[in-house]
Formats: C-alpha cells, structure tokens, sequence
C-alpha cells in the first residue's frame, strides 16, 4: 500500500472521531445537538452513545477493510485509497441523523424566558494586530514581485505542482494567467478570510439573564481567540502560498534553483505550524468551555425558538427570520452560517467560484 | 455591559423594555457620552427579536434626546440629560411605579427603601 493510502486512512480515523465525539462535546446542553436533563444524559443518553459508537466503528472497519481486500486481489490500490473516501463521510451523517432522532425524543423544553444582549461595539481595529497585517501584506506582495521581476526570463514551460520533495510533477505553457493565477489565490485567500473576520465580528451571541457577566466575557474570549487563529492561519497561508508563488521562478530558472529547497522546507515548516494551530485552538475551546461549566454548570444556552432551526442533530441552522448571518455552533466550537440568511449564499459564491475560476482554465502540458 | 430583556413575564412591549434598559444604563453613566451602540442587527440577532423592534427601540431613545442616529456611524449616546420635559411629564411614570407598590400591599417604610435603594445604584455614576 502506498504512502497516499496511509495519509487518507489518517483523515478517515480522524472523521471517525471527530464524528464519535461530536454528540457529547456540549454534553446535555446540545447531546446530538439536542438539549436533554443531566438524568436522561447519564442514564438513556449513555445508552444511545454506545449503540451509535457501536455501529458507527464496526461500519467504518467494514468500509475500509472491503477497499483493502478489492485492492490486494485486484492489484489495483484505488479501492482503498478512493471508494472508503467517498463511502466514510455520507454513513457517518446517515448514522449521526439516525441516533440524532432518537436522541430527540427525550429532549427538555425549556421557555424562552429571559436573555440579554451585550452593548459592545466590536470595532474591527479592536481585533486587529498591526505588525502581523504588515507581514502579512509584506508576504502577498513580495512573491508578485519576484514573478514580476522574472517574468521574462521564464521558461515556456513553468511548473504548476510540486511533490513533496519539492520537485515539479505538472506544468503548463507560459502565460499571464498561468504565472499569476497562484499570487491571484493567495490575495483571494487573504481577502477572503478577511471578509469572514469582518463578519465574525456581528456574530450572533445568545445570553441567558442569569450569568450573564460569565457568559459574556467568556463569548467574547472565545470570538478573541478565533479571530486570533484566523490571523495567524492568515499568516501561515502566505508563508504557505506565497512560497510556492515564487517557486514558478525558483524551480523554472536555473540560477535560482538553490532558493527551491528553502521553499521546500517553508511549505513543510508552515504545514507543521497550522496543525499546530489547529491543535492549540482545539485545546483553547476546551479549556474555555471546561471553565464555563465548572463556574455555571451549562456551556450552551439558547431560546427554544432557536433550537426549533436547528437540522441534521445541530449541523446545519436555517433561521430566515433570525437576522444574524453567523451563529455559535451547537455541535463543536466556533461558528457557523445562518442557512436563511441571503448574505450566505454570496458568501457561498465567493468561496467556491472565485477558486475554480483562477485554477482551472490552466492547461496541462507534460 | 448588557441589556436584559424578559420574554415572558415582563408585560411591558420588548421595544420598551430596550428603551428602558438603555436608558437606565446612561442614567447609571454605563453608557456615556460620545458612546457607539451596538448596530440594530447585532442586538436584534442576539436577543432573537426583529430588527424593527430594535430599529424603533433606537429612534424612541433618539426622539427623548438621548442618542443620535447617523447613517454609517450607528448610534451614539448624545448625554445623560434627555429632552426636557414639564414637572407633571416627569412625575406621572413615578406615579404610576409608585402606585404599583402601594397596591402590591407594601408598607411606606419598604416603599421608601425600594425608592432609595434604586435611586442609589442610578445615581451611583453622577460622581
């Protein structure tokens, strides 16, 4: 089996556990996205749990282990490496909606009695970091530059893909478009996640009237620390993008070709320090919520009203008459997209037709 | 700093109460001058309410002097000192809390302590 079979078996464990432990991550507050008392969550809950663990590990061995045996006795690796990916994700929804519906019938109705709305402007310069805007701006443009600078002196066949060597594996034939459509997803990754900061910052926050000074600041720190990981994500990606931009020139001109191994190790190097920003985010979130329960004993607290636009166990909200365009999500930590809110699907727009555009008019030359 | 708002037992419209809310917080100096509101959707979003509800919340504390509305900049908070009203104007909703508590039953001294004991945490920011 080779090394790429591995990696995506590596993604597929990490689904399946994401998966196994997205019911109880809020605990009764949200147990398959649904609120339940702390008796029913003990007792029924736990029961519920274990059968979908249950069904949910044994369907995931079976899933990976048929691609592995059609592969040996085929001879063909593309059972294992391709049909669990497109099999793992769809069981693993259908299994978390099924459980999901039992789950619903022992939850808590609640009335929606009284909230409270924090009276903080959030001001976008409030959640901005001066010297990291600068490097990041410095990391955007210096790539283009360096393609500005050797756009003549390029090949007319220029490196669009590189293994994980650093060796180029696909190219294409020179032009405008094909040297500058990566510096064009670099800006675009940048503007997008700025778009989405600017946003974050409206983000809907529900407080109950009791507690409310714990919940606030501790919302607040939440939305502090997110927007913190998304500026240094954004910062990572340059070094990411930006690096690979110049490497067009680096691995195409001879001369320069010394500078490809250093763009090799900043790839990996910024790999290594945004899983290690996933990492200490996801630890952030746990702390936080951990000190949430432990000063008022609930997590999640939202108006029944809003729990009535909530599907597929939590994962989706679709609220049209909720003004808010994003929202703390009920399964896992962070925020999510108000479905019904029109805003989304420009959004939607943007992420999806934006990349496809700059990427795939490029042409393929061996 | 909050707005509370009670969906259920509080008779008063949620308007009002947001009004009343706001106000209580710049007559406490919470909320002082020069001071930006938070924009119509975000409270909206956060209390679950329209954002009309909210939209007249702001022109009500606009119309009584107490916030400016500008296109572009929010809501700013103009003083702690509304639009001035007439002696009677400004006795009439006192009248009307205080009658609320003689019918409740309370004894005059109660009544007294509840009358300062608010009167206290409002004017706990005039310095």
């Amino acid at each position: 089996m080779s090394n790429t079979f591995f990696l995506l078996f590596s993604v597929d464990l990490l689904l399946l556990f994401c998966f196994m432990f997205m019911p109880v991550i809020r605990g009764a507050d949200a147990f398959f996205g649904v609120r339940v008392s702390a008796e029913t969550y003990r007792n029924e809950g736990r029961r519920i749990l274990h059968r979908y663990w249950f069904w949910l590990a044994l369907t995931f061995i079976e899933i990976e282990a048929i691609g592995f045996i059609v592969s040996f006795y085929r001879g063909r690796t593309e059972f294992a490496e391709v049909a669990p990916r497109l099999l793992v994700l769809p069981v693993a929804m259908l299994f978390y909606v099924i459980f999901y519906k039992q789950a619903k019938r022992l939850e808590l109705v609640e009335g929606d009695e009284r909230f409270a709305s924090s009276l903080r402007t959030r001001h976008l310069r409030d959640y901005t970091n001066l010297a990291l805007e600068g490097a990041v701006v410095a990391l955007t443009i210096t790539p283009i530059l360096v393609l500005v600078y050797y756009y003549p002196q390029l090949p007319e066949r220029i490196p669009t893909h590189w293994n994980w060597r650093g060796l180029p594996d696909q190219w294409t034939r020179k032009s405008y478009f094909s040297v500058f459509s990566l510096a064009g997803v670099l800006v675009y990754m940048q503007g997008l996640m700025l778009f989405v900061k600017h946003g974050l910052l409206g983000v809907k926050m529900t407080l109950p009237a009791e507690h409310t000074e714990e919940y606030l600041s501790l919302k607040e720190e939440m939305l502090g620390m997110t927007i913190k990981f998304l500026d240094w994500t954004r910062l990572v990606l340059c070094i990411m993008l930006g690096s690979v931009t110049a490497n067009i020139a680096f691995s195409a001109i001879d001369y320069l070709r010394f500078l490809s191994k250093i763009v090799t190790i900043a790839v990996w190097a910024s790999t290594a320090l945004l899983l290690a920003a996933v990492a200490f985010a996801i630890y952030s979130f746990y702390k936080a919520d951990r000190r949430l329960r432990e000063e008022v004993g609930r997590v999640y607290v939202q108006r029944h009203r809003d729990a009535k636009h909530w599907y597929l166990g939590g994962l989706i909200y679709y609220n049209p008459e909720d003004p808010a365009l994003w929202v703390e999500k009920l399964v896992g930590w962070g925020y999510t997209f108000n479905m019904g809110n029109k805003w989304v699907y420009i959004y939607l727009v943007i992420m999806i037709a934006v990349p496809l555009l700059l990427i795939l008019p490029l042409e393929r030359v061996g | 700093m909050y707005i509370v708002v009670d969906f259920e037992k509080d008779h008063r419209p949620i308007y009002q109460q947001v009004v009343d809310e706001i106000k209580a917080l710049i007559a406490r100096g919470s909320l002082r001058e020069g001071e930006q509101l938070p924009p119509v959707r975000q409270v909206a979003a956060d209390l679950g309410v329209n954002l009309n509800t909210i939209a007249t919340a702001y022109r009500e504390l606009q119309r009584e002097g107490l916030i400016t509305v500008r296109h572009g900049a929010g809501a700013i908070v103009l003083s702690r000192k509304g639009a001035l009203k007439s002696d009677e104007e400004l006795r009439k909703p006192l009248r009307a809390a205080l009658t609320q508590l003689v019918l409740a039953g309370l004894p005059r001294n109660r009544i007294m302590a509840i009358v300062g004991s608010e009167l206290r945490g409002l004017m706990k920011g005039n310095g």
